[in-house]
């Protein structure tokens, strides 16, 4: 049961873009059309499980001094092995997303779950962690290429929508749309998440995700800015 | 000591998941390559089908001492015209534009097509390069930059230059096969 409640988690309740509000830049480029959008999402769950399989795998091996160091190189390893792949079986797809595909390895949720929730659990619940966070990526851009694609272009995974090619919105397809669809939407999921959704306690050094590994170097940390401030 | 053996620790292990890594990513090199490269091929030879659909019997030729660095390769097909690929410098965009000009044997561009655009904004690469057809090496310097995408218009626009230049070369040097 809590096995299913971490993948569950993902999808709704800490959707990666519509709750924690990661991953927001290929989230507005890439939800201009369905397939971009499925064939983004995919491409990041597949990054996002392996890497968060092999994080927690690592995780009492890699030291904390350089663990970030770690992840990115585990992260970028898996970015590439995707877009080989991708250009020798599905060249078309690898075209279409473009430089986006590259810029996976920067993506917020990758970093974001290894450092949060890998480094900290086993194999199996990081696995399922990986695969519900990337299911809740895939779902919201697929939720907001549909509103923008339908409403703004008039179609449907590329094919045409005959009664609404008069009545399209083109800005929803222009980014000041996909801002206007992405507010939508995160108001909606609030709605329906009503206090279930994670809340922030507080914003001082314990609501940090580095707490810990900051906590260590506490005292060396407060010396040196004593110093700099005189 | 301790410290110095956390620092030694650190370093191991970052060296080792960077090898580990690499070697991965070479054994997965090792069967894609292939695989890429004749996608790569396939792909040129539609292109070049595409810029000269009467032309036949392509044969790529030497490229000329002092050809554009733009200049990927040329072929020439049996009526006399020439098939120029191209692929603009990275230092304009995030990535290299492929591009595909083919020049009919009276100088003028016959057609020209994109066959990578990687840049976010599109300058319309299927309706933007029709603006050149017709050009000479004398008068494509004529045709106006796209509104908003000046840097890809504009590496466009070099690029059909360079194509030319090319041409040029071959022809006044004698091919060189």
């Amino acid at each position: 049961m809590k096995k299913l409640k971490i993948f569950l988690n993902g999808l709704l309740k800490e959707n990666p873009v519509l709750v924690l509000v990661l991953g927001t830049c290929p989230t507005l480029a890439m939800s201009v059309s369905v397939i971009n959008a499925i064939a983004m999402g995919l491409a990041a769950a597949a990054v996002l499980t392996c890497s968060n399989m092999v994080i927690s795998l690592l995780r009492k091996v890699i030291p904390d001094t350089v663990r970030i160091p770690c992840y990115i190189v585990v992260i970028a390893g898996f970015v590439t092995l995707v877009q080989m792949l991708m250009e020798a079986y599905l060249p078309d797809l690898y075209e279409m997303l473009g430089v986006y595909l590259a810029l996976i390895v920067v993506n917020c949720i990758i970093l974001g779950r290894a450092e949060m929730f890998a480094n900290k659990h086993n194999v199996l619940e990081s696995a399922l962690d990986g695969l519900g966070m990337g299911a809740g990526f895939t779902l919201a851009l697929l939720a907001m290429a549909t509103v923008r694609e339908v409403l703004g272009n008039g179609s449907f995974a590329g094919m045409k929508i005959g009664f609404l090619q008069n009545y399209r919105i083109p800005i929803l397809t222009a980014p000041p749309g996909g801002f206007l669809v992405f507010g939508c939407l995160i108001a909606l999921v609030a709605y329906i998440t009503r206090g279930k959704a994670p809340q922030r306690k507080s914003f001082d050094c314990e609501g940090c995700p580095s707490a810990a590994f900051c906590r260590k170097d506490k005292a060396s940390c407060g010396a040196q800015a004593e110093t700099e401030a005189n | 000591m301790k410290k110095l053996n956390e620092n030694a620790k650190s370093v191991i292990v970052l060296t080792v998941i960077c090898l580990v890594v690499t070697a991965l990513l070479a054994v997965t090199n090792s069967f894609t390559s292939p695989v890429i490269a004749r996608s790569r091929a396939d792909k040129i030879q539609k292109s070049l089908k595409s810029v000269l659909p009467s032309a036949e019997g392509f044969e790529e030729i030497e490229l000329p001492e002092g050809a554009p660095s733009t200049v990927k390769s040329v072929y020439k097909a049996a009526d006399g015209s020439y098939a120029v690929v191209l692929a603009t410098m990275s230092s304009y965009s995030s990535g290299d534009m492929g591009i595909t000009a083919g020049v009919s044997p009276d100088g003028k561009l016959e057609g020209v097509t994109i066959t990578s655009y990687r840049e976010s904004k599109d300058f319309g690469k299927d309706t933007y390069p029709l603006n050149y057809i017709g050009v000479t090496g004398e008068n494509y310097a004529d045709v106006d930059a796209f509104a908003g995408v000046t840097y890809s218009s504009k590496a466009f626009k070099k690029a059909i230059g360079d194509a030319f230049a090319v041409i040029k070369l071959i022809e006044e040097g004698g091919e060189i096969n």
